[in-house]
């Protein structure tokens, strides 16, 4: 153990703590609640973007929709996507894979409440990404046969008690299903409230191809409410959406006010969320730290006045101005250093406690806690910079002067 | 000039201060020498110029004309490090207004002379009760400074500038807050120091202390004469 050491080092912080104990505690604390906001913020945005990513996910990166607003609506016929729509883009993007998706309310015999029904091509699972859990979903050649297959989602299948190789009633008519599968979290319908997109957690498929004669009070019709589009991998789904626009300009779908739900317009509302917490959080987080940092400069401003003679006789004993300044700058670096520290653990404890109470829940990762740490260190050696700077330039003669 | 090569030799020295009422010129042509082993007492009146010098020879500051040589070195051409380095090992200080840390122990202020040098802690303690017990202070080391008298800082203040040994020891009025009997006995220290060979500058206004040294040097009117030994003692 050498006498410039670890132990003189921290000798030398105590002697300038004991010199402003009040001002110390006020620099401490907006720098601790500065820091408390950092991690708040910076967890809590963590916790939207991989909301964001799951929803990007669950949607499909590679993958852009279109509907119309009068898709839910039955009662115009002008207006609607249908079946040419749909022949007409798979066409024009033949390596894209398409699905058409219709959503039905059909009454089933063990329940008062409708069920709620999607007709659809085959591709749709391999476009969303859902994952057969039984049997398989009914294929190009199913579809062309007309086969009345349904394919349920796995909680359907689990309260209804419905088997695969069972034969269920849907408005009467009788289908056999042959297979289950999971259709994601439903996250996309409480972010985006794209309910056109929503595949609720009780849900039935059969083929689009099927007639709509057992659908009640709608005769057999044309009608799409939603198509999906798959862009291969790395093609970019801007330029897809642009190809399918121009499709659509044709004079005969003047009618159509398509909309384009594409990942990026799934992130807007959460965007929209990042941006007004980053800026409320954000200004509360700056605003703290603003003030911490004003604070322990002028802290330190007295404690090197108060302490002109110690830093002479420093001097005279060897050490360098780097050394005067230096100590300074540490001294600064410790009181916000240890904000910071205490700041990321309160704030850890007190959103592990409170987060039942986030929907989205805020996410912690070794980065989100060391980031304000490192905040801190770097803005208490900044505040105490210029003071540490003061303090080194004064000549030794000077600092040891008797007055 | 003499044969040996001198400590510290300063020549055509001028020291003047800004201030707000303009340029004060403190020193005007000082020469003088000290050689290794001179016991040199520097007298005059107060606020005739001796802090002014000691804190030239101690490399606290610089001239502002002429030539400051420490070891043979122009310090004006020395680098912030060559200077530092100097001051951490090869002077010793004793303060006029002894500058203790007034929170540590006596023995601490003494370690405290040891906190830019990088010896082993277990030897510097060593050095430091040696220090003390050399002042005979002993019996106040785990005393905290503020509670000491102020004879007993000054001593602690000795033996901070003496513990590690330096090769040239400055003492601005080290005597000034005793009373005759420890003073008698603070000069006796700086003898035995000296005859151990130390070389020691040291600045009072009491010229009864004098007979002391080895030489007497004499601040007037802004540059530095060489006055005579009148007692027993000279150089041997
Ligand atoms: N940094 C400075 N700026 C302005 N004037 C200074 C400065 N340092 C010293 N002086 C002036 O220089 C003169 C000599 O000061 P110095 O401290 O060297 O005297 P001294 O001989 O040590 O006096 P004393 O016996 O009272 O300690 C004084 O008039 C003092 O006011
Ligand atoms: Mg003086």
């Amino acid at each position: 153990m050498k006498t410039s050491g670890t132990k003189a080092v921290i000798e030398d912080m105590a002697e300038g703590m004991r010199g402003q104990p009040g001002r110390i505690l006020l620099s401490f604390i907006s720098i601790l609640i500065g820091i408390v906001s950092l991690t708040v913020l910076i967890a809590v945005l963590s916790g939207l973007r991989s909301r964001a990513d799951l929803l990007v996910d669950e949607f499909g990166a590679n993958t852009f929709a279109i509907t119309t607003s009068t898709a839910t609506n039955g009662d115009s016929s002008k207006g609607r996507l249908t079946q040419k729509i749909f022949e007409l883009i798979a066409e024009n993007l033949p390596n894209c894979r398409v699905a058409g998706v219709t959503g039905y309310n059909v009454d089933i015999l063990e329940s008062d409440d409708p069920l709620h029904l999607i007709a659809c091509d085959p591709v749709l699972p391999d476009i969303r990404d859902w994952k057969i859990v039984e049997g398989r979903f009914f294929d190009e050649r199913d579809s062309r046969q007309l086969e009345r297959y349904a394919v349920l989602t796995l909680s359907l299948s689990r309260i209804r008690d419905w088997r695969v190789g069972e034969t269920i009633m849907l408005n009467g008519a009788p289908f056999t299903v042959i297979g289950t599968m999971t259709t994601g979290s439903g996250g996309i319908e409480s972010e985006s409230g794209a309910s056109s997109l929503t595949i609720g957690p009780e849900t039935a498929f059969i083929p689009r191809s099927l007639p709509t004669y057992w659908v009640p009070n709608v005769p057999s019709e044309d009608r799409i409410d939603t198509i999906f589009v798959r862009i291969p991998a790395g093609g970019r789904s801007d330029e897809y959406v642009a190809r399918t626009e121009r499709i659509l300009h044709a004079p005969e779908f003047a009618e159509i006010k398509p909309g384009w739900i594409t990942p990026e317009t799934l992130l807007e509302r959460i965007r929209q969320l990042q941006r007004t917490i980053r800026l409320t959080l954000g200004s509360v987080a700056a605003l703290c730290l603003i003030l911490g940092c004003t604070a322990l400069t002028s802290l330190m401003i007295l404690n090197v006045r108060d302490r002109i003679k110690e830093i002479g006789l420093r001097r005279s004993l060897g050490a360098t101005k780097r050394d005067v300044a230096l100590l300074f700058v540490m001294e600064g670096g410790i009181i916000t250093t240890a904000a910071g520290v205490v700041g990321v653990l309160l704030t850890t404890i007190l959103l592990w406690l409170a987060r039942s109470r986030f929907p989205i829940a805020p996410k912690f990762s070794t980065a989100s806690l060391l980031l304000p740490i490192l905040t801190a260190i770097i803005l208490g050696a900044l505040a105490s910079l210029w003071p540490a700077i003061e303090a080194a330039k004064i000549a030794p003669s000077e600092a040891l002067r008797n007055d | 000039m003499t044969g040996t090569p001198s400590i510290l030799q300063m020549s055509g020295v001028r020291k003047g201060f800004d201030t707000p009422h303009g340029p004060v010129h403190i020193l005007h042509d000082v020469n003088a020498e000290i050689a290794p082993g001179d016991f040199v007492i520097l007298t005059g009146p107060s606020g005739s110029g001796k802090t002014t010098f000691l804190n030239l020879a101690a490399l606290l500051s610089l001239p502002t004309a002429g030539t400051v040589l420490f070891d043979g070195m122009k310090t004006s051409d020395l680098s912030e490090t060559d200077l530092s380095g100097i001051r951490k090992r090869a002077v010793g200080i004793v303060f006029q207004n002894f500058h203790m840390l007034p929170h540590r122990t006596a023995e601490q202020n003494v370690f405290f002379r040891f906190r830019y040098v990088d010896v082993p802690v277990a030897e510097a303690r060593e050095a430091s009760r040696e220090a003390l017990r050399t002042v005979g202070l002993d019996y106040a080391a785990t005393r905290k400074a503020r509670l000491l008298s102020g004879g007993e800082m000054q001593r602690v203040g000795i033996a901070r500038a003496i513990a590690l040994r330096p090769r040239l020891l400055l003492a601005d009025e080290p005597t000034g807050n005793l009373d005759f009997e420890s003073a008698q006995s603070i000069m006796q220290c700086f003898r035995r120091l000296n005859h151990s060979g130390i070389t020691i500058l040291l600045a009072t206004h009491n010229e009864s202390l004098v007979q002391h040294g080895t030489r007497h040097l004499i601040c007037r009117k802004g540059s530095i004469e060489e006055g005579a030994i009148h007692a027993s003692r000279s150089r041997e």
